[in-house]
């Protein structure tokens, strides 16, 4: 099985009146949890419908395990789990029911889906509803039961297009261990949200999209040092003394440089090293370190460098 | 999914939409009442029967009432379940899983429909009661039940397509009238002999079948002069439209807004139409007079299904921006085959099938003046010409509608087929009403591309009867040719141009 289990290559999207995606290329590959991030508007779902075959693109190729979705869609698109942001349900049908039908669309054998589905209501909260009819859910439930659905066939590609959305606080957090968990189980996570906070909690990669374009693309960390022009580091002082903005900025790997008597936030050029020779002058100097650390870097803190908020 | 699992191409076992449907529709609470109802009138005809032993007229009864379950009843729930789906966008689901557009398509058929076969079952049991103690065949009633269940699928299919193409919320009332009016027009035809489109009912079936009463007499039916039964005939009809109707809705289940055919699956629907339903009139076209009306219809009804077809392959403009990028990328021109590109390659095609069609009619050896004489006649040449012009025109008109007007082509569409189509005859009317020279109002009609298609067909029709032709109406038909000729020629200009401005927005590769 190849590492890199969706790969999209310039991807166009075009609709009557505008483009929404232009020339998008990213991976994603086994173990990620990839963020797809941008304001509404600015292409993800369209994104995320084109791989799931439910736009038609321009041009461009979306492959899964390998398989290209249009060329190859029954070998691909049991491969691919796709969860939409408003998931309708069959009203009438019971839990179990509307969690048999996609069993079925998804040729998981007869004598398995009783365990799988079993499995998945427990693993989702829903074992006591199975007989209810899915329109008695609430909402929070019935993002589980698409959860549910979504994983079903045990795909290798997920496709959450806002799944959080309309989620308490605590469906929230348990939705988080869940995307973490898949990314764990090696399954290519790929989530899209306009809300940062919770991408954070279970994002390793990110892509950034504005106006149809993908700004930026790959795991977090790397897309950070290739964004910044060092390590962002805080410091702060247990003594007050007036010569910390000063000795700072006569620094040449000192950057972007804010500070009072007090504290100091900068970017440093260089390594851990150049980080150790830094905290090293400041001691000799005779100022009273307090608390000396590189700032760890969020997708909220790649979104605010680059987005313009910009829509497709 | 570790395991390989291959989908087969349609599953008629463990198909998904099909049990979810048959679930939806087979609650208890929901579906006893209808079941009830049926068992009563079932019963009440049983009643009725055994008071008066007129037991043929209780087993024509109940085939009406399975008639009106599936019919009526299946067609409503097929588009009601079909639109409900797509506004829903729980169509988007089963698009987005391995199954086949065509399982989906089964599924939806078969499904929405389980509770009217449900109560069909109720019926049935009567229904045979019935045809025993009328002393009648039953493997009568089982063909001629067959027949009805494959009408039924003809009008789901109907039914399916018209939920797959139409926004408009009163999709499932539309549908059950559309059939119902089939069988208003069907039963007047029957009455006058001309009962050809009956084959897309059940009555010819149930009429050789002894079934029920009435309808055409169709001993001696013939397929193109060879006898043949009208069973086998009225099966192979309904059959190639299930197909075809299937193979589209199959095409718009898997892509939201897809056109109905394939290019290459227009021209061969067409030509199977032609050949189909040409068949049986045939060999009945035998004197010069029946030549000529039997030829005008079926050239009239050509032209109109070329037309209407040809149109309805022309691309939106998103298709056609869609097909120039791809061609662009490719460093290659659209190709005519492709569903995005310009539509116009289409008109010799279909121009040659609405020839080729008229020329079978002709070609009967009892056929005056012969077939040469009515192929080669100035009037033919004149029917050909007109027959390309106004082919053209509705291809072209519609592509530079769609192209250039983008969402208001609908409208566009509506002004410019009033105008051009219906807005000549109205001001005809008034001048010929109020003028005493018809000649005049000629004139007026001849601006419609109509009159150019129907003028031409009447002209031929004519000289085929051994009419002496009106050199005045002649002249105008000529007039009228020239008309729709510049129509079509400046909107396929029009749109050429719309499509270079169109490929000059599209990347470079």
């Amino acid at each position: 099985m190849p590492d890199t289990l969706l790969r999209v290559e310039e991807l166009r999207v075009d609709y009557e009146e505008v483009t929404a995606v232009r020339d998008v290329s990213f991976d994603v590959e086994a173990g990620m949890v990839y963020g797809l991030i941008g304001p509404n508007g600015a292409g993800k779902t369209s994104i995320m419908n084109a791989i799931a075959t439910l736009v038609e693109p321009t041009y461009g190729r979306v492959s899964v395990c390998g398989m290209s979705v249009s060329e190859d869609p029954v070998h691909a698109l049991p491969r691919l789990g796709f969860m939409p942001d408003f998931p309708p349900l069959y009203e009438d049908l019971t839990v179990l029911e509307f969690l048999e039908l996609f069993a079925s669309a998804y040729g998981i054998p007869h004598e398995a889906r009783g365990t799988r589905i079993d499995v998945l209501l427990e693993q989702m909260r829903l074992g006591e509803k199975r007989d209810a009819m899915t329109g008695s859910l609430s909402r929070g439930m019935r993002q589980r039961l698409f959860l549910a659905k979504t994983l079903l066939h045990d795909p290798d590609v997920l496709l959450l297009d806002e799944p959080a959305s309309g989620l308490d606080p605590n469906a929230r957090s348990e939705l988080a261990a869940i995307i973490r968990g898949l990314g764990q189980a090696n399954k290519a996570v790929l989530v899209s949200s306009h809300i940062l906070a919770e991408m954070e909690d279970f994002c390793n990669s990110v892509g950034i999209v504005e106006e149809g374009r993908m700004l930026v693309s790959g795991r977090i960390h790397e897309v950070v040092s290739r964004l910044r022009a060092g390590r962002s580091t805080k410091l702060s002082l247990a003594v007050p003394d007036e010569r910390l903005a000063a000795f700072l900025a006569a620094r040449p790997d000192v950057t972007q440089l804010v500070a009072d008597a007090s504290h100091a936030a900068f970017e440093l050029a260089g390594d851990v090293a150049e980080a150790a020779a830094l905290l090293h002058a400041l001691v000799d100097a005779g100022f009273a370190v307090a608390d000396f650390a590189e700032e760890a870097a969020g997708i909220q803190d790649i979104f605010e460098r680059l987005s313009a908020g910009k829509t497709s | 999914m570790s395991e390989t699992w291959l989908e087969p191409r349609v599953r008629l076992r463990d198909n998904p939409i099909g049990i979810a449907q048959a679930r939806r529709r087979l609650r208890r609470r929901q579906a006893l009442p209808t079941l009830a109802i049926v068992l009563l009138l079932s019963l009440s005809a049983a009643f009725y029967g055994s008071l008066t032993g007129e037991w043929l007229g209780v087993r024509s009864s109940l085939l009406v009432l399975f008639g009106i379950l599936l019919f009526l009843g299946g067609v409503t729930q097929v588009a009601t379940t079909v639109s409900e789906d797509r506004r829903s966008r729980l169509l988007d689901f089963h698009r987005a899983t391995p199954t086949t557009p065509f399982t989906d398509a089964l599924g939806y058929a078969i499904g929405s429909v389980a509770r009217e076969y449900a109560a069909c079952g109720a019926v049935l049991p009567f229904a045979i009661g019935a045809t025993l103690l009328a002393g009648q065949s039953l493997l009568a009633l089982g063909v001629g039940l067959l027949d009805i269940v494959i009408c039924g699928w003809l009008y789901h299919a109907f039914a399916m397509n018209l939920a797959l193409s139409s926004d408009r919320k009163r999709i499932p009332q539309s549908a059950g009238v559309i059939v119902a009016l089939l069988y208003l027009v069907v039963f007047p035809l029957s009455r006058a002999g001309a009962g050809v489109l009956a084959h897309l009912t059940p009555i010819p079936t149930l009429a050789v079948l002894g079934v029920v009463a009435g309808g055409e007499d169709l001993t001696g039916f013939t397929f193109y002069g060879a006898p043949l039964s009208p069973l086998v005939f009225s099966f192979f009809a309904k059959g190639y439209l299930i197909a075809f109707l299937f193979w589209s809705a199959a095409r718009k289940l898997r892509r939201e807004g897809a056109h109905a055919f394939t290019r290459h699956g227009a021209l061969a629907f067409f030509a199977i139409t032609e050949f189909v339903w040409l068949g049986p009139v045939w060999s009945q076209l035998g004197a010069p007079a029946r030549v000529a009306l039997g030829g005008a219809v079926f050239a009239a009804i050509a032209l109109t299904l070329a037309c209407v077809l040809g149109a309805s392959l022309v691309p939106q403009y998103l298709e056609y921006a869609r097909c120039a990028r791809r061609a662009a990328r490719r460093a290659s021109a659209p190709h005519w085959s492709e569903e995005g590109a310009s539509a116009w390659p289409l008109i010799p095609a279909f121009a040659l099938l609405v020839w080729l069609g008229t020329a079978a009619v002709v070609a009967l050896p009892s056929a005056s003046p012969g077939p040469a004489a009515a192929l080669l006649s100035f009037e033919a040449l004149l029917m050909t010409a007109s027959s390309v012009a106004v082919i053209a025109f509705a291809i072209g008109a519609v592509e530079f509608l769609r192209l250039g007007m983008r969402g208001a082509a609908k409208s566009g569409t509506f002004f410019v087929g009033f105008v051009t189509l219906v807005l000549p005859w109205i001001a005809g009317s008034i001048v010929l009403a109020s003028s005493l020279e018809p000649g005049v109002a000629y004139y007026v009609f001849a601006c419609s591309p109509v009159f150019a298609g129907g003028g031409s067909i009447g002209l031929w029709a004519g000289a085929l009867a051994l009419d002496p032709v009106d050199p005045l109406r002649a002249h105008h038909v000529v007039l009228s040719c020239a008309v729709t000729a510049a129509l079509a020629t400046w909107f396929l200009l029009r749109g050429a141009a719309l499509r270079r401005a169109i490929r000059s927005e599209s990347p470079a590769p």
